[in-house]
C-alpha cells in the first residue's frame, strides 16, 4: 500500500531531512509516526502528499510512483488520499456541510450522491447537527472532526493524519484516536498519524515507527514507549 | 465540468467575503466615474473640434461689376490652389440670405436692402481640407485680379482649430495614463482580495482540486465585483449627461459648440464601461489567482 524504498531528502537549502528510509505498510494498517522536532516527520508528510519529491529512492502509494507524478496529475493523486493536518486547514466561509461537500465537488460526484455521502460522513464523526455552521463556531475538536470527515469522505485508500492531536486537549484527542480506529475499522482505511503525543501512542498501542535525525530509529510491531 | 456550480461559487464568494468585495467594487467605481467623464469630454471635444473645422471658410469677396465670364474663369483658378477643396459661388442675394440669417429673428430687418440696394458683393465661399494653411491660400487668393477682400476668421480661427486639437490631445493623453492609473489600483486591491484568500487557495489544493476548478469561481467573482463597481458610473453617465445636456440646452457657452446627442451616446459610453469593468475584473482575478497556483515541487 505504502512502500518508501531507500528514500532521502535533501532541501535546496541543504537540509538533509531523510536517510535511507525503508518502510512499507500494508492495506489496513494503523501506524504512528512518532519523534521529535526535526526528525523528518513533516518531510515524511510531505513526500505523502506530494508536496515534495524524494531526492533519492521511490515512494509508492496505492500503487502511484510519486517521483514520476507530473504536476499536472498531482491533484488527481491528492484525490485518492486524505490528509489531516494539525491546524485543521478547514475553509473559513463555507460551511460544514460545505467544507466536506468540497473535497466531493473535486471529484466531481453526482450532487445528489454527493449531498448524501457528506450526511453519512458527518454523522460518521457525529457532527451532523452542526452541518450549517462555519468553522470558526466550532470548538478545536469538533474542526479536527470535520477536517477528518472531509478527508474520508472520497473513501481513501489511505488517511495521512500531521499530528491531528497537537492542538487538542487529551480528551479531546482520545476522541479523535477512536474516530480515526473506527474509520480504519468500518472503512478498511490505512491511517499513518504522525504525532509526538507519547501518552497518546502509549494508551492506544499500534504499530510505532520512531524516526530521528532522518532515520527509523525503531519500528515496533507490538507498539509502546520509545524513549 | 459543473459551470453552474462555478458560478454559484462566484456569487457566494462575492457574498462571503463582502467587505473585500465592497473595497475592491469601489476601486472599479471611482475608476469609471473618472473613466466616464473623460469619455465624454473627449467624444464631445472631437465633435466640437470637427464642428469648427468643417466650418472653417474663406469667404472672397469679388468687386462689383465684374463679368460672369471672369467670375468662372477665377473660381476655376482658385480651385487649382493647393489644399482647396471646394469653390462655392455665391451671388449677392444669396450672401444677403446668409446675412440675414446669421442674425436669427433679428435679421428680418436687413430685408429691405433686397434688390437694387444691396450693398454686398458676390463671392466665392472656398472650403479648404483638413489642416490646409488657411492663411497662405487667403494671400494667393487674395493676388488674383477683381478681389475685392478675403476673409478667414483670421488668426483666431487657425487658434480656435489649433486650441481644439490640443485639448483634444491632451484629454487622450490624460485618459491613457488614468487608465495605467486604473489597471494599477484595480489589480492591487484584487491581490489583495486573493492574498486575503491565499490560505483557502492552498487549503483546496491540498485537497486535491485542479487549478481549474478553483481559478473558475475566482474568475466569476472577478467579474461580478467588475460589473458592482460599474452600476454608479453607468446610471452617473446615463443621468448626469441627460442633465448636464438638457441644462445646458445642448451647446457648450455659444451654437458653435454643439454638444453630442445624448442618445445613443450615453448607452455606447456605459457599454464601453461595462466592457472595462468586466475586462479588469477578469484580468484582475485571473493574473492574482494564478500567482497562488504555480506548481513549485
Amino acid at each position: 500500500m505504502l512502500k518508501f524504498k531507500e528514500v532521502s531528502k535533501t532541501y535546496k537549502n541543504g537540509v538533509n531531512a531523510l536517510y535511507n528510509i525503508n518502510l512499507l505498510i500494508e492495506q489496513g494498517e494503523f501506524v504512528y509516526i512518532i519523534g521529535p522536532t526535526g526528525s523528518g516527520k513533516s518531510t515524511l508528510i510531505k513526500l505523502l502528499d506530494a508536496e515534495e519529491k524524494a531526492t533519492k529512492g521511490s515512494v509508492e502509494v496505492a500503487g502511484v510512483d510519486l517521483a514520476k507524478l507530473k504536476p499536472r496529475k498531482i491533484p488527481l493523486y491528492r484525490r485518492s488520499i486524505g490528509v489531516v493536518f494539525q491546524d485543521f486547514r478547514l475553509l473559513e466561509h463555507k460551511t460544514i456541510f460545505e467544507n466536506v461537500l468540497f473535497a466531493l465537488e473535486i471529484t466531481n460526484t453526482p450532487v445528489l450522491k454527493a449531498r448524501q455521502r457528506v450526511r453519512e460522513v458527518l454523522s460518521l464523526v457525529d457532527l451532523a447537527d452542526k452541518a450549517n455552521d462555519f468553522p470558526s463556531s466550532l470548538s478545536g475538536g469538533q474542526q479536527q472532526r470535520t477536517a477528518i470527515a472531509r478527508a474520508i469522505a472520497n473513501r481513501p485508500k489511505v488517511l495521512v493524519c500531521d499530528e491531528p492531536t497537537g492542538n487538542l486537549d487529551p480528551a479531546k484527542s482520545a476522541d479523535i484516536i477512536r474516530l480515526l480506529e473506527k474509520i480504519n475499522r468500518e472503512e478498511g482505511t490505512t491511517i499513518l498519524m504522525v504525532t509526538h503525543d507519547i501518552s497518546m501512542v502509549n494508551s492506544f498501542r499500534k504499530r510505532t515507527i520512531a524516526l530521528q535525525d532522518g532515520h527509523i530509529m525503531a519500528d515496533l510491531h507490538d507498539g509502546g514507549y520509545i524513549e | 465540468m459543473n459551470i453552474t456550480r462555478h458560478v454559484k461559487e462566484g456569487f457566494i464568494g462575492v457574498l462571503r467575503h463582502s467587505a473585500m468585495s465592497v473595497s475592491a467594487a469601489t476601486a472599479v467605481m471611482i475608476t469609471l466615474v473618472l473613466m466616464s467623464l473623460f469619455l465624454l469630454l473627449t467624444l464631445n471635444l472631437s465633435q466640437i473640434t470637427k464642428n469648427v473645422e468643417e466650418s472653417v471658410q474663406i469667404h472672397v469677396k469679388i468687386v462689383d461689376g465684374t463679368s460672369m465670364e471672369t467670375i468662372d474663369a477665377m473660381k476655376a483658378e482658385i480651385a487649382l490652389i493647393p489644399g482647396v477643396k471646394l469653390v462655392t459661388f455665391s451671388d449677392k442675394n444669396a450672401e444677403l440670405d446668409r446675412f440675414i440669417a446669421a442674425f436669427g429673428e433679428d435679421g428680418k430687418i436687413f430685408e429691405m436692402y433686397r434688390g437694387e440696394d444691396n450693398p454686398l458683393r458676390d463671392a466665392y465661399l472656398v472650403d479648404v481640407v483638413k489642416n490646409a494653411p488657411l492663411d497662405i491660400i487667403a494671400a494667393k487668393i487674395k493676388l488674383l485680379d477683381a478681389i475685392e477682400g478675403v476673409n478667414y476668421g483670421g488668426d483666431n480661427t487657425l487658434r480656435l482649430v489649433s486650441l481644439m486639437e490640443s485639448i483634444q490631445n491632451g484629454g487622450l493623453i490624460l485618459v491613457s495614463i488614468l487608465w495605467l492609473l486604473a489597471i494599477f489600483l484595480i489589480s492591487n486591491t484584487i491581490k489583495i482580495t486573493i492574498y486575503s484568500r491565499s490560505e483557502e487557495i492552498h487549503i483546496m489544493r491540498t485537497l486535491g482540486a485542479t487549478n481549474h476548478f478553483i481559478r473558475f469561481p475566482f474568475l466569476i467573482e472577478g467579474i461580478l465585483i467588475g460589473l458592482m463597481g460599474s452600476i454608479l458610473p453607468i446610471l452617473l453617465t446615463i443621468f448626469g449627461y441627460q442633465y448636464l445636456y438638457n441644462a445646458l440646452g445642448g451647446v457648450l457657452v455659444s451654437n458653435l459648440f454643439i454638444l453630442r446627442p445624448i442618445y445613443p451616446m450615453v448607452f455606447q459610453v456605459s457599454g464601453i464601461l461595462a466592457g472595462l469593468a468586466v475586462l479588469v475584473g477578469l484580468t484582475g482575478s485571473f493574473i492574482s489567482v494564478t500567482r497562488h497556483l504555480r506548481w513549485n515541487r
